[in-house]
């Protein structure tokens, strides 16, 4: 019985054609689920508010909490619409941990796989979910200590010999829509065009907000090269010298460190330490 | 299995954290509290600003984990995983007691998010109880259940929700979480006396209790939303049972339309009330 109980609660709250059967007719919705009379009787008194109640939970317990994980995708959409997507994502069984964290991951994966008419509307929605995930998770990334900087790294001779250590709590993307800029009443996908829109997104080391920079292709290369952990700044410049070959080497060096304290400055860079 | 009061210091008075009073609760933690607890889902294996306050807190003042995800009553396996995080978790932050409900959350892998009750049955109680042993065990501290609110019954019982409240109880050895809420939640939604409720508990096994508001839909159907303030009849189910036994830990749960700290704290003063009040057991 307990597994009948188990299967009638869960069918319950995951289809949501149940709910009008149980309505329409109770006892043959019952017998589908109990084989005693017993325990069918127990259930035909109950007003069907009070079952209807637990359908409703849904909608406010993590699945609610989705809202407030992806704000932006919950304000161009309908409540409809919005109700739609938490539906099929909970009769898809996606809704596997009870970590609310995970499961907006979850929510953002089943995302990249809809097929469904926003996209026509949305085209960007896939890319904005996947942004707005990342930000979540950037948020509760488990802390990492900063390394301690040595003196020498305010020294411009010595400062090519140390080796930057990027804030653990970053993340390179590029997207073909600016993510970063999609608010409710965001131009129609007929008036912003689809491009090439790199962003370091990132979690500010003192005020924990999650903060992104538009990184030029240079830039982006630059973080990549130091994700390592193991390169000098001076290896750092010398592959992106070779790669592009500048006409003014010196004066693309001067950049290169200029915009690596600029990433120090802004918390994307936490610290060098000696080689 | 010894009496898990007897393995616990008095707790006192205690407030669920919501992140809305962090930063009140780390400017100056009231006198009127002596703990808070948390819902270890929330706080498990994270950083950032949310994970560095609860630990200042935590530094400060005892902290109880009272999940709401171990699906205790499910035909599930048990998420180990979530058990193994869970025990890792109690013992960085010195959490000296875990709950968790009497219900079952998940069901083929899917998580509810809501608390689905179980059949009062004995098949439920022998179920619940041998998973709740198993959890107390792996987590190697002291280990409470609660009773929890619902809406519907589970199939035909074959005993009354208190006894099966008490069974449970009695057959895996944990404490009881006692919600006086609920009892009152569900003594309007199923038509009983919450004094016969109380009186069938095993008072010696009550490990801290829950009060909570709740919000009336229609006479006979209140929800239990955490939302509200306390209601007179549910502060007098808290008289009630502080006349027949002293109450070695309280909590005010309050999730959702959450006051100013200010508001709350006069609800702690209620209950200070209640419990200074002289009783027979006290003597």
């Amino acid at each position: 019985m307990l597994r009948e109980s188990q299967n009638f609660f869960y069918n319950l709250m995951a289809r949501p054609e149940v709910i009008g059967q149980l309505r329409k007719n109770r006892e043959k919705t019952l017998k589908r689920f109990f084989r005693s009379a017993k325990d069918r009787e127990a259930l035909m008194r109950v007003p069907l508010e009070r079952l209807q109640t637990y359908r409703n939970h849904i909608s406010v317990g993590f699945l609610g909490a989705i809202e407030t994980a992806f704000p932006v995708l919950r304000s161009l959409v309908s409540q409809a619409e919005w109700n739609g997507l938490l539906n099929d994502f909970y009769l898809k069984r996606l809704t596997r941990s009870p970590i609310a964290r995970q499961v907006f991951r979850e929510f953002a994966r089943y995302l990249q796989k809809y097929r469904g008419p926003l996209l026509k509307r949305l085209p960007y929605l896939k890319e904005l979910a996947e942004y707005e995930n990342l930000e979540i998770r950037l948020v509760y990334d488990v802390d990492r200590p900063a390394p301690e900087s040595p003196e020498s790294a305010e020294a411009p001779e010595s400062f090519v010999r140390l080796i930057p250590a990027l804030n653990p709590h970053h993340a390179l993307r590029v997207y073909r829509w600016p993510v970063h800029r999609v608010c409710r009443g965001f131009s129609s996908p007929r008036k912003v065009k689809p491009g090439r829109h790199a962003l370091l997104v990132y979690r500010d080391p003192e005020s924990f907000k999650i903060r992104f920079l538009e990184a030029n292709p240079l830039v982006a290369e630059l973080v990549g090269l130091m994700t390592t952990g193991k390169r000098t700044i001076g290896d750092v410049l010398e592959r992106l010298l070779k790669k592009h070959k500048p006409v003014d080497p010196q004066a693309f060096v001067r950049e290169g460190v200029q915009t690596i304290r600029f990433l120090k400055d802004r918390g994307v860079v936490l610290g060098f330490r000696s080689a | 299995m010894p009496r898990v009061g007897d393995r616990l210091p008095t707790l006192g008075i205690g407030l669920g954290l919501r992140r809305e009073h962090t930063g009140s609760l780390l400017g100056h933690f009231p006198d009127e509290l002596q703990w808070f607890e948390v819902a270890p889902e929330n706080y498990m294996e994270i950083g950032g600003k949310v994970y560095r306050d609860f630990c200042e807190l935590a530094e400060r003042v005892p902290v109880v984990a009272h999940s709401v995800s171990l699906s205790l009553g499910s035909l599930d396996p048990l998420n180990k995983p979530f058990l193994k995080q869970l025990k890792k978790f109690i013992r960085t932050h010195k959490i000296p007691l875990a709950s968790d409900h009497i219900c079952f959350s998940s069901y083929h892998g899917v998580q509810f998010d809501d608390l689905v009750p179980l059949p009062f049955t004995w098949e439920a109680v022998r179920h619940v109880a041998k998973r709740v042993r198993r959890v107390q065990d792996f987590l190697e501290v002291p280990y409470a259940v609660e009773n929890v609110s619902y809406y519907a019954p589970a199939g035909a019982p074959e005993m009354t929700e208190w006894d099966f409240v008490r069974a449970v109880v009695e057959e895996s050895g944990a404490g009881l979480l006692l919600d006086v809420n609920n009892i009152y939640v569900n003594s309007v939604n199923f038509g009983f006396d919450p004094l016969d409720y109380l009186r069938a508990m095993p008072l010696d096994k009550i490990a801290y209790v829950h009060i909570a508001g709740h919000r009336r839909k229609r006479r006979n159907f209140l929800l239990d939303t955490h939302g509200a303030e306390i209601v007179t009849p549910v502060w007098k189910i808290l008289d009630e049972l502080a006349a027949m036994t002293p109450i070695p830990g309280i909590m005010i749960e309050r999730d959702a339309n959450i006051p100013p700290l200010e508001e709350i704290l006069d609800e702690v003063r209620h209950i200070q009330r209640i419990l200074k009040e002289p009783r027979s057991h006290a003597a």
